[in-house]
């Protein structure tokens, strides 16, 4: 015999005729006639205009976006920014493992010492984020906690040399960072080093 | 004399002025009221909660390019939509604002034209409109268009003789084909509250004027999803805008008919005269018409974002052997009770 | 050669070979080790090539008896029963352990030095996968930045007291600078009397220095060492043909050049000029990018192709009239196409500078014509001031080809062709631009490929390390084009074009 038997009785109308030749009754659930008040169909159309009336003062489901700040989580990976110390240092050593990283080769770093000449910290810092992809591989890579995915999403810029971000557009408080690095510790220590 | 022209003219300037206003503001509460009923916001970017959409959607398409399709009859083209916008303009020329106001001795009554057969005028340029609409999807050379042209003549043909016909039944009632007098004939009694007849008649007319302006759920001459846009699929910028105008003043018009023939005008059961002032009087006269009109416009917009649209036999057997019957029944029995003084 | 025995295998090992370096280079084992150096004394004292020696000896009584040693390789030479265990459980514990007491006090620097990327410490920590640290106590407190003269900067934290540096200026040099002072944890390097280092090989220390001790002040923080794409090339600074390295960063920049082991010419090391002089291949601003044609009076950039065929209507309306000058600078095949060129030149031949006066015992010689005895073999003879001096007052048209010629004719030269009309290949235009009627822009020696030939009569390949900026190009491919188009138009063909 055929697979006709492995297939659930509810299904077999839809095969066409049984093997035997003879077509399988088809049973249908619908109604195939309305009654006088579904045919005037005027209750259901007190019934719609009663519901949407009811919708009108119904609070809004939109969020103004960019005045109004949608709940972001910390794993969203928004933009990478540089994160800046309290005493406004740079955190990023300029050791361009995330310029090494980056897929998309969107990171050019200028290195520079700091005042104290035995540190070493970015003269400039550029991502381009018109290349960048936001795979938070930079992020990874870092040893030094300094550079982060950002929540900020909004990046569309209306000049190509304003998608290139520099230092100065990228340095970001640590504090306003904080949730990221704590999000980001827990899951690189569950994801890379399965504790012994 | 002079009092009579200058009259005339600020009425002239006021009537337009105030249909483009309120079209204008109506596709604003079109998409607010959508919005609404989707549980959005609605435009809210330009001006103060978005009331200065109208204008920014004005410059948009102003600053369109004007495309002409190949093929297209270029004089009938660009005629069509100013076909449409005009002859609804037209008829705001009857709709009665309010009472009348004396000024220096001479009644103006705020109206622009009081015709004895206003009602006749109303119908006839009402029904120009549909010109407008054949002619643009004829001449668009597209054959969506020209079914929307076509569906639109065979609509608007069937349901104005319902409409006609619950009309001649408001005329039994008030004797007069003035718009005027029929408003001022229902101070006592408004015609929706003439039960049965006025009631039924007013249901018929408020039916027929969503078939009449192409309004879902009767706007299949547009019909997005069979024709593309319909009879205005091929236009662009400004002419399409004018048709845009011209269905909204068509909108606003009948909505003023239905206040006017049905709901009496700008009388409020005599508290349209609570002030001792006769300026005031005839103000508060006036923004009671517009508080109805309002109403129904409020109505057209609701039952658009409510109801679906018919299908094509639908709206034909509707039209033809629904409506048309009861509107017979319902100026015979009207005619009746007005000869037995039931009315 | 010798047999011995590596981990119970019989191998055939060439008599007084060093063990460490049999076993790294022909085996492949890839045994660690910081204080050997190939080309310096054996010291043993880091104790990272420990291996385990196997000693068999017979008793009196006919019994074998086993002895199992530990012992550093480098110090080792290959004799014939030889046997050595190199990764048994007790030469690798010998070697984490000597491993952890190095890293005991080495600073967690990794991002911010240089060194990262080629460090042996680094290579070797994660081979022997050390992660972290067992101390608790501090490490040890050193000056961080010691200026050891011009070239090199020292750190102290990071050194491992390996005294390769040490043993670099003592046996290669022959002039100890630097040395090991204090005793204990307190033992560092330092240079005699705090003087600055002196000599031309300073540079050296930065290459052997297997942490990131020893590091140049030029590269200092410029780059990370895999950011770099090495090139293999020869040094063209002097006659002597260094193998070298030239590494290119990712967007076309040349950060360093560091030696190539070419034992048959420099060995290990190059000196500091050839490492530290490269900031002309970086040279952006003053390139010529473009061909320039004299019109009207002006010099006006145009497409390559007009200026080619101006530079062939020159030369061929010049005929005997043309005085032809090659930079030394030029490859030989490059060589080989000026005199294709100029064949019916009245005078030519390359420019052959004065001796330097710079040339040392080691490496560096006096000649900087990178490529004299191949241009000579070539068949261009070497051109004098004097000869030349006489010469170009009776040439019609002067062609100076190749990189740097304007920077090494002397200004007397110069001054002679600036009243003649000059045909210019070079990099940059240079002081003469007023006599200049067409000026084809050159490539620099990183930019080609072609041949040296030493002062020893090695050839040796230059590779391309950068792309020549705008229409610039490799100034064989310009030769050879100008040549065709001479004889296209003198076979009248591109008139028929
Ligand atoms: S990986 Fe971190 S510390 Fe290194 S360059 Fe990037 S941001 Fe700076
Ligand atoms: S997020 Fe990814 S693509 Fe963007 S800069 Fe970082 S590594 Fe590069
Ligand atoms: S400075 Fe470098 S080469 Fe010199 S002893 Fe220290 S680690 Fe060895």
């Amino acid at each position: 015999m055929s697979g006709y038997d492995q297939v659930p009785e509810a299904a077999r109308p839809f095969l066409g005729p049984t093997p035997s030749g003879k077509p399988v009754p088809v049973k249908v659930l619908r109604k195939d006639r309305l009654d006088w008040k579904e045919k005037v169909a005027l209750i259901e159309i007190f019934k719609g205009m009663g519901f949407t009336l009811r919708e009108m003062f119904r609070p809004r489901f939109t969020i103004q976006f960019p005045e109004e700040p949608f709940p972001r989580h910390p794993s969203v990976k928004g933009r990478p920014v540089l994160a800046k110390n309290p005493d406004g240092s740079i955190r990023c050593v300029s050791c361009g493992l995330c310029e090494f990283v980056c897929p998309a080769r969107a990171i050019t770093i200028d290195p520079g010492e700091t005042s104290d000449p035995i540190q070493r910290e970015p003269r400039d810092f550029q991502i381009d984020m018109l290349r960048c992809i936001l795979c938070g591989m930079c992020e990874e890579a870092c040893p030094e906690e300094a550079i982060l995915m950002s929540d900020e999403l909004l990046m569309a810029t209306d000049a190509r040399p304003k998608a290139l971000h520099h230092l100065e557009d990228l340095l970001v408080p640590v504090e306003k960072l904080q949730e990221r690095i704590d999000y980001t510790k827990r899951m690189y220590r569950k994801w890379n080093r399965p504790q012994s | 004399m002079t009092v009579l022209v200058v009259a005339a003219l600020l009425k002239v300037a006021l009537f337009i002025g105030l249909a483009f206003g309120v079209a204008a503001y109506a596709t604003l509460a079109e998409r607010k009221i959508a919005g609404w009923i989707q549980n959005r916001y609605g435009p809210n970017r330009v001006g103060p909660w978005g009331l200065l959409q109208p204008m920014a959607d004005g410059i948009k398409l102003f600053f369109k390019e004007e495309l002409l399709p190949t093929g297209a009859n270029p004089f009938l083209f660009k005629l069509a939509p100013a076909l449409v916008t005009g002859s609804a303009l037209l008829a705001v020329a009857v709709i009665p604002l309010g009472d009348a106001l004396t000024v220096a001795g001479k009644k103006i009554p705020l109206v622009v034209a009081d015709m004895p057969v206003g009602i006749l005028y109303l119908m006839a340029v009402s029904s120009l409109g549909v010109y407008g609409i054949l002619l643009g999807g004829w001449s668009s050379n597209n054959k969506y268009s020209l079914l929307g042209g076509l569906r639109s003549a065979a609509q608007v043909v069937s349901y104005e003789l319902t409409m006609v016909l619950a009309m001649a039944t408001v005329l039994l009632f008030s004797g007069t084909m003035s718009t005027r007098g029929i408003a001022l004939a229902q101070e006592g009694l408004w015609n929706v509250f003439r039960f049965p007849v006025g009631t039924v008649a007013f249901f018929l007319f408020w039916i027929a004027s969503f078939a009449e302006t192409n309004r879902l759920p009767f706007d299949l001459v547009e019909c997005e999803p069979e024709l593309v846009g319909g009879y205005h699929t091929e236009y662009s910028s400004m002419r399409f805008a004018l048709f845009f105008l011209g269905e909204y003043v068509a909108m606003f018009v009948q909505a003023s008919m239905l206040t006017t023939l049905f709901l009496g005008g700008h009388t409020l059961f005599g508290l349209e005269r609570i002030f001792g002032n006769p300026v005031l009087n005839v103000l508060l006269g006036a923004a009671i018409f517009l508080a109805k009109t309002f109403f129904f416009l409020f109505v057209f917009i609701w039952v658009r974002w409510t109801l679906p649209r018919v299908r094509w036999d639908q709206l034909m057997a509707l039209g033809w052997k629904v409506l048309l019957p009861l509107a017979m029944v319902t100026i015979l029995a009207g005619g009746g009770g007005v000869i037995w003084g039931i009315y | 050669m010798a047999k011995i025995k590596v981990n119970g295998r019989e191998v055939e090992a060439p008599d007084g070979a060093n063990l460490l370096l049999f076993l790294n280079d022909t085996l492949g084992l890839n045994i660690p080790h910081y204080c050997f150096h190939p080309a310096l004394e054996k010291v043993g004292s880091c104790r990272m090539c420990q291996v385990e020696f196997v000693m068999r000896r017979k008793d009196p009584d006919g019994k074998e008896s086993v002895r199992r040693v530990l012992g550093v390789s480098c110090r080792e030479t290959v004799r014939d029963g030889l046997e050595v265990e190199t990764h048994g459980e007790a030469a690798r514990r010998a070697r984490k352990e000597a491993m952890e007491f190095l890293l005991v006090n080495h600073p967690l620097d990794c991002p911010i030095c240089d060194k990262a990327g080629e460090c042996r410490l680094q290579d070797y920590a994660y081979q022997t996968g050390q992660l972290e640290g067992r101390t608790i106590e501090p490490r040890r407190k050193e000056e961080k930045l010691v200026d050891l003269g011009e070239v090199i900067l020292l750190d102290r934290e990071r050194c491992i007291l390996c005294t390769r540096c040490v043993r670099f200026f003592k046996h290669f040099e022959g002039r100890a600078q630097l040395g090991v002072v204090e005793r204990g944890d307190r033992s560092h390097i330092a240079a005699f009397y705090d003087q600055p280092l002196t000599g031309n090989y300073q540079g050296n220390l930065a290459d052997i220095c297997p942490v990131g001790a020893l590091t140049l002040k030029k590269f200092r923080f410029k780059q990370r060492s895999w950011d770099l794409t090495p090139v293999p090339s020869i040094c063209p600074l002097c006659s002597r043909g260094c193998n070298i390295f030239v590494d290119v960063a990712r967007h076309g920049v040349v950060r360093r050049i560091r030696p190539r082991l070419e034992p048959e010419v420099n060995g290990y090391f190059i000196c500091d000029q050839g490492r530290l002089e490269f900031d002309d291949l970086n040279m952006v601003e003053e390139r010529l990018r473009f061909a320039r044609v004299r019109r009207e009076g002006r010099l006006v950039e145009r497409p390559m192709e007009e200026a080619l065929a101006e530079a062939a209507r020159l030369v061929r309306e010049a005929g005997e009239g043309l005085l032809a000058l090659a930079s030394p600078f030029l490859t030989v095949e490059e060589g080989e196409a000026f005199l294709a060129l100029t064949e019916k030149a009245g005078f030519k031949g390359f420019w052959s500078p004065p001796p330097t006066g710079l040339g040392d015992r080691h490496l560096r010689t006096d000649d900087p014509c990178p490529n004299r005895r191949g241009l000579e073999k070539a068949g261009l003879q070497a051109v004098h001031k004097e000869a030349l001096a006489a010469a170009i007052p009776s040439a019609s048209l002067v062609f100076l080809a190749g990189e740097r010629i304007l920077r090494l004719l002397p200004p007397e030269v110069l001054s002679l062709c600036a009243v003649k009309h000059v045909i210019l290949l070079e990099r940059v235009l240079g002081g003469l631009e007023g006599a200049v009627q067409v000026a084809l822009p050159g490539a620099s020696w990183a930019e080609k490929s072609g041949t040296f030939v030493n002062a020893d009569g090695r050839k040796q390949r230059i590779s391309p390390a950068l792309r020549p900026p705008g229409e610039a190009a490799p100034d064989g491919r310009i030769l050879e084009e100008i040549r065709r188009l001479v004889l296209l138009q003198g076979s009248g063909k591109e008139e028929e074009k």
